[in-house]
């Protein structure tokens, strides 16, 4: 008879499941990139924004700010080369995140120069530095130089031993964070009489400072039910998102309508990074297997080659001695009830497969 | 030795167990829209957490209120005798090419949130800069009047789709830092009014 979970196991064993350190490894190196871009579109402007010279002094900013919030600049007095100083430590940190070098340092590192800047001049600022600014912090916690990494490649290969003792629950931050985005999202539009009545996109397309990037075709903007379907399917897409991420049967549609969500409002709007981090955010909720379905789909080009992977994975063994010695048959049982991949096992070529 | 790991496994979990509920409550208040979000002491004690903590993050609009304003700064720039000199117009986002709007986007940002009232000193610190730019030997210490000028499209009540020749447009000029006006020190230091969280429109 199956035994009943109580919610708190359940919960539980959400938060403390085995972690997926390819989808850890793949958002360090999307944020890495994109904190680049977004520190570099600072460095350009780095003294107007955020040094004493510039547009804004640190007393107006702190007038107009609660006390709590803080920044190096109100500690330490923002001249322009200090300034540039630390924006240059911000991109070298992100180059180092990209690179999987300390990882969890570099986002902490990144986490509080996000803050540092934000809080310096936040008339410059949106909704993503939120976003990004709150992944820097969730990143902190993550197993980020598991795999695809220059620690890893550092690493002697007999210390390579799978830690597959790492929680889900960083992972599980990122994805509650895309689910509060999309329902608040949704709940506002729900409340604006303009989305109610299915006008809401017209009246959007009609701000041209942010919209009209690509071109669209006039019949879209011109019929009626069209523009109204548009402006529902878009609060209903937002309000639905977070229900078809987390069920996991629903997964990957819930994925590929965010991302094609993403990818038109990309398309048709002005909003510098939004879109991209908001898909990386997606990112969050894939899992092994997605990339091994996606991998399928790349056509092989030498039929040799043709061996499956998670055939190769399953001929595969744990690392068979740490530095303390050959694994016990225990330790290898300890590690059951987690999930381990690819990078956690020593390639082991079958005996029956073909030559290379 | 076992023991003590296992010891210290635990009590991590249990930190995780008691900080992830209290990250959703946070974060999950944090994100109410203002028309649902309770204004009292609890949401005070949550916003204030987060800004310590650097994850406050407030509501995400995204849009929920349409408005279709074009803005745009202006400045004049007056020497001492109070001839005008020059004069100096924000770009008209409109007509920037992709490029220049993916580079100068804070730009775009920075112009908006400092039209808006509770952003005055903003107003004066830029102008204080612009007139700072501009002075030479040959115009001498400048002074800038800074305006704030806006295009706006009234929304039609009731949902109605219009057509783009039936658009009623507004404009509308104001003036947004007086160089010559007594400015009242005191009125300026009074904290302004609640402007955090504020809805966000990325």
């Amino acid at each position: 008879m199956k035994e009943k979970r109580s919610w708190s196991a359940f919960f539980e064993a959400w938060l403390f499941d085995g972690c997926a350190l390819q989808t850890c490894a793949f958002l360090r190196v999307g944020f890495g990139l994109l904190v680049l871009v977004y520190g570099l579109v600072w460095l350009r402007d780095a003294h107007f924004w955020f040094s004493n010279q510039g547009v804004v002094s640190v007393e107006t900013i702190t007038a107009n700010q609660p006390a709590t919030m803080w920044s190096i600049f109100f500690w330490v007095e923002p001249n322009p080369g200090f300034v540039t100083i630390c924006l240059t430590i911000m991109l070298l940190n992100a180059v180092l995140l990209t690179l999987g070098c300390f990882g969890q340092l570099q986002a902490a590192f990144i986490f509080f120069w996000l803050v540092s800047f934000q809080n310096r001049n936040s008339l410059i600022g949106d909704g993503e530095d939120s976003v990004f600014r709150l992944f820097a912090f969730f990143l902190i916690w993550m197993p980020l130089d598991r795999c695809y990494s220059v620690t890893r490649l550092l690493e002697p290969v007999a210390s390579r031993i799978p830690r597959c003792s790492e929680a889900a629950w960083p992972i599980r931050l990122v994805q509650i964070q895309m689910a509060i985005i999309y329902l608040s999202a949704a709940c506002s539009k729900m409340l604006s009489p303009t989305w109610q009545d299915g006008s809401a996109v017209y009246y959007v397309y009609q701000m041209q400072d942010n919209f009209g990037r690509g071109p669209l075709p006039a019949f879209l903007m011109e019929t009626e039910w069209l523009i109204r379907l548009t402006t529902w399917g878009t609060m209903v897409v937002e309000a639905c998102l977070p229900f078809l991420l987390f069920l996991s049967r629903t997964r990957r549609v819930g994925i590929v309508l965010g991302v094609v969500l993403h990818l038109s409002m990309e398309y048709s709007m002005h909003l510098f990074l939004f879109q991209w981090i908001m898909m990386l955010g997606l990112l969050a909720f894939t899992k092994p297997e997605d990339f091994a379905w996606f991998r399928r789909w790349i056509p092989k080009q030498n039929p040799y080659q043709a061996d499956p992977l998670p055939q190769r994975r399953r001929l595969a063994l744990p690392a068979p001695k740490t530095s303390d010695g050959p694994l016990k048959m225990e330790e290898i049982e300890e590690w059951g009830g987690c999930r381990t991949y690819e990078d956690d096992f020593i390639d082991v070529e079958p005996e029956d497969s073909f030559p290379r | 030795m076992d023991q003590e790991q296992d010891k210290i496994r635990i009590w991590k979990r249990r930190a995780v167990l008691c900080a992830i509920p209290a990250f959703l409550l946070v974060s999950g208040i944090d994100a109410l829209p203002d028309p649902i979000a309770h204004q009292g002491p609890l949401r005070s004690v949550q916003i204030r957490t987060g800004q310590i903590l650097g994850i406050w993050q407030g509501p995400w609009s995204m849009y929920a209120k349409p408005s279709v304003k074009y803005l745009w700064l202006s400045a004049d720039f007056y020497d001492e005798q109070g001839i005008k000199r020059d004069t100096w117009n924000s770009p008209y986002w409109q007509e920037v090419s992709g490029v220049k709007k993916f580079v100068h986007f804070r730009h775009m940002n920075y112009y908006i949130r400092m039209c808006s009232p509770l952003h005055r000193e903003a107003a004066a610190d830029f102008a204080h800069y612009m007139a700072a730019q501009r002075e030479t030997e040959l115009t001498g210490e400048l002074k800038v009047e800074l305006f704030a000028n806006n295009l706006e499209l009234t929304l039609p009540a009731e949902g109605e789709i219009l057509d783009p020749d039936e658009f009623v447009w507004v404009t509308e000029s104001r003036q947004l830092y007086d160089p010559w006006a007594d400015v009242d020190l005191e009125a300026l230091a009074e904290p302004p009014p609640i402007t955090w969280p504020r809805a966000k429109q990325p």
